[in-house]
């Protein structure tokens, strides 16, 4: 009996345990558990990975909710040559027998189409096959394709950037705190396509092997449009060949010839050695030094004062400054504009320059007129913007920065300098080998450079690279157009020139006048920078479009006028 | 003692009727935050809609397909500087019809054509512009045609057009409100534009919407 009771005893204490556990844990739940629904109405709207916006908030990447169809080979129920003759039909990509193979591997699982639109979804589902399966999945994707490729980058299977800003800001638009915010970035949308458009057809129309161009604010580094052409669609990189992945904008490094001359001249300025403009230098004969020989290539034998130089682009004269400058102070200058670092920018797999081992007399010479030393397009954007701006050095970037938060900079030459070198940048443009570059209304100044493309063996003579870098407008400049053209050929309408001043100088006419306005700056044919005091220094010049203002002056008049 | 005992069964009754009724309050919050959880729900799922119907409008018209009907199709130019207007009594001054010539000497096409080369032109359009009186006094003196119109004419096209095509500047001359002289491709696009604002267009795109209306239903 007693036994009997203890054990009975054991039982209810034993049920009165489970309950009170079971009635704890409803306790804890009731009183600390997380609604579940709460977070997921939020979670909805954020998604996986951050949107990227352009300056004005258009959007450039987005991670939209994708249609991906797959299929399970040993779950298929039907005819597998049937269904492979059918997919073909509704899926073309594949042929019937690369589907058959497909159906009959022993994979578990094969995607069929990633990123399918609704109609082929249905289309695929009408074929009834259970075998194949249909999910939502979250997948990157570019509007505007193609465009700003390079810039961008794109994502790996698993949703990582590989390359471009998808890269450099993974953590960013990645982490769940902060990826419900799109990030913006310095492009303009407009801008960019403006750039790419005129890129791609001096591209074609001079059977380039490839262009390059970058509009860059002077004020800030902000890049407001970046290309590289060719260039890939990061939509379908399978599709895409992977040398066009290839930034030359950053990842390259060229000669850049003769665009290095306003630099030699902005030291030379800067330092005192051209203490006047008047200042006169040897251009009658070539240069002989050491091995080497320097020559103009529209020699004008005879003695060339600064303006001249900069305008007939001679080799010989700017050589002579950079030998009165000597070794220490160019390359200090150099230094100053980071040629000797990777560029500046949030981009990955920057090219480092071809910095010169040793600073012999004749590399003092040559690399002021752009040839032994060798850097990024980008890294010439922003010593122009540098030389233009006021003459203070700001790295570039992609970021957008809001007004008035611009990096502090370095200082590389004094204000007087760069207002020296906004007229000589005109002068160039308007009297010089830059003329085609002149946008009406819109004040261009920049500066040529043609050079020749290193190979085995040598320079080619027949390949060449066509640089122009402009800055714009010249009154007051707001951004730097850089345009390069590797290897064009000279058409009929260029007269067979395949030089700068006749193939990337007018790309550069027609993106400024094509993005200027929209970028904010009012073109005006009454406005200009004031050049009265370097003009009489050029001797049998002639302003090369006289056409500014001279048709406008003439007295039209209007029909009815006086009726 | 009685009266004692219904104390405890008044008390019994109070929380009879009024428990109920606190169950009753608490059940309808949770109806109503439900509900509000269900608003909400349809919201985020809206704005996901318009995100995704966004996302799709941006795609298919990305800048690349805007350009080529901009260019192609629309034939439209770049903004040339006479087109901005400093202040309003520039506006108030401005005279149209001279600038228009001068206008066009400019014109950056959206999709390059030809010479892309618009320095060039304006050279050469300056240099016309300089021999213009002699070629307009020319052309009155050929045409019987009032001579201030043709001179007005002349100005606004190229002189090598005049040349090619002297009849069809006097035809041209009685209405000189009109571009003067226009290529084929340029008429042709003119009447493509017709074409697609033609005024029962958007009667047409209305019947359009109802009759898919109708399907739907």
């Amino acid at each position: 009996m007693a036994v009997a009771h203890v054990r009975l005893m054991i039982l209810a204490l034993l049920f009165a345990a489970a309950v009170s556990v079971i009635v704890g844990r409803l306790v804890l739940l009731a009183l600390f558990a997380e609604p579940a629904a709460a977070t997921s109405v939020n979670a909805m709207l954020v998604p996986l990975r951050g949107d990227l916006v352009d300056r004005n908030g258009a959007p450039l990447a987005r991670t939209i909710d994708a249609w991906s169809i797959g299929v399970r080979p040993d779950k298929v129920i039907g005819d597998k040559s049937e269904l492979a003759r059918l997919l073909a039909a509704t899926l073309p990509g594949k042929s019937a027998t690369d589907y058959a193979k497909l159906l009959n591997s022993d994979s578990r699982f094969t995607y069929l189409q990633r990123r399918a639109v609704p109609e082929l979804v249905a289309a695929v589902h009408a074929l009834g096959e259970p075998g194949i399966e249909f999910a939502r999945e979250p997948q990157r994707l570019y509007p505007q394709a193609n465009l700003g490729a390079h810039v961008l980058g794109y994502l790996d299977f698993d949703g990582k950037g590989v390359t471009g800003m998808e890269l450099a800001l993974n953590r960013q638009l990645t982490d769940p705190a902060m990826r419900g915010k799109p990030v913006a970035l310095s492009i303009d949308l407009r801008a960019q396509a403006a750039l790419e458009s005129e890129l791609g057809a001096a591209m074609t129309s001079f059977t380039a092997k490839g262009a390059a161009g970058i509009i860059l604010d002077v004020a800030s580094g902000e890049v407001v449009a970046m290309a590289s052409l060719p260039t890939f669609n990061p939509n379908n990189i399978k599709g895409s060949n992977p040398e066009h992945f290839r930034n030359n904008m950053t990842q390259s490094v060229y000669e850049l010839g003769s665009t290095f001359k306003p630099l030699t001249m902005a030291f030379a300025i800067e330092s005192g050695v051209a203490s006047s403009m008047a200042k006169r230098y040897d251009a009658t004969a070539p240069l002989q030094v050491g091995g080497f020989r320097i020559r103009d290539d529209h020699a004008q034998k005879r003695w060339l004062n600064i303006p001249e130089t900069l305008v007939h682009s001679s080799n010989i004269a700017t050589a002579r400054i950079a030998d009165e400058l000597g070794k220490d102070r160019m390359e200090s200058m150099f230094r100053k504009l980071g040629f000797d670092t990777r560029p500046d920018i949030e981009l990955g797999g920057k090219a480092a320059p071809l910095w010169p081992k040793y600073w012999a007399r004749t590399t003092v010479m040559t690399t002021a007129y752009g040839h032994g030393i060798a850097v990024t397009p980008l890294h010439l954007a922003s010593a122009y913007a540098a030389m233009v701006n006021g003459g203070v050095w700001r790295p570039a970037t992609l970021r957008r920065i809001e007004p008035g938060k611009a990096p502090q900079g370095r200082r590389v030459v004094s204000e007087a300098t760069s207002a020296r070198m906004r007229q000589l940048l005109r002068l160039v443009v308007t009297h010089g080998t830059g003329s085609k570059a002149d946008a009406p209304g819109y004040r261009v100044g920049g500066k040529t450079g043609t050079a020749e493309v290193p190979g085995a063996g040598g320079y080619k003579r027949n390949q060449n690279v066509s640089t122009f870098a402009a800055a714009f407008p010249m009154d007051a400049p707001r951004y730097v157009v850089l345009v390069m053209l590797d290897s064009p050929v000279g058409n009929a309408q260029t007269h067979g020139f395949s030089t700068a001043g006749w193939t990337a100088a007018p790309v550069v006419n027609r993106v400024i006048m094509r993005t200027g306005a929209m970028l904010g700056v009012v073109p005006d044919e009454t406005r200009d920078v004031d050049v009265a005091d370097v003009t009489p220094l050029l001797w049998k010049a002639e302003p090369k479009n006289k056409a500014k203002g001279a048709a406008a002056a003439t007295p039209i008049v209007a029909p009815g006028a006086d009726e | 003692m009685a009266i004692k005992a219904l104390n405890g069964l008044g008390w019994y009754a109070a929380g009879l009727i009024v428990a109920p009724g606190c169950y009753l309050v608490s059940s309808m919050v949770a109806a109503e935050r439900t509900h509000v959880e269900a608003v909400e729900r349809a919201i985020a799922t809206a704005r996901k809609d318009i995100r995704q119907l966004e996302t799709e409008f941006d795609t298919r018209a990305n800048l690349a397909q805007l350009e080529r009907w901009n260019g192609e199709v629309m034939r439209y130019t770049a903004p040339t500087p006479h087109q901005f207007l400093a202040s309003d009594s520039a506006l108030t001054s401005l005279r149209a019809l001279e600038t228009e010539g001068v206008a066009e000497r400019y014109a950056a096409m959206v999709v390059p054509e030809g010479v892309p080369d618009a320095v060039a032109e304006a050279a050469q359009t300056a240099s016309a512009a300089a021999a213009v009186p002699a070629v307009a006094e020319k052309v009155a003196a050929n045409k019987v045609v009032a001579g201030k119109v043709a001179a007005a004419v002349v100005v606004k096209t190229a002189p090598a057009a005049v040349a090619s095509k002297p009849q069809l500047t006097a035809a041209v001359a009685p209405k000189p409100a009109k571009p003067a002289v226009k290529t084929q491709r340029e008429e042709a696009v003119a009447m493509l534009d017709r074409s697609l604002l033609k005024d029962s267009s958007f009667g047409d795109l209305m019947k359009g919407v109802r009759a898919e209306a109708r399907r739907a239903r």
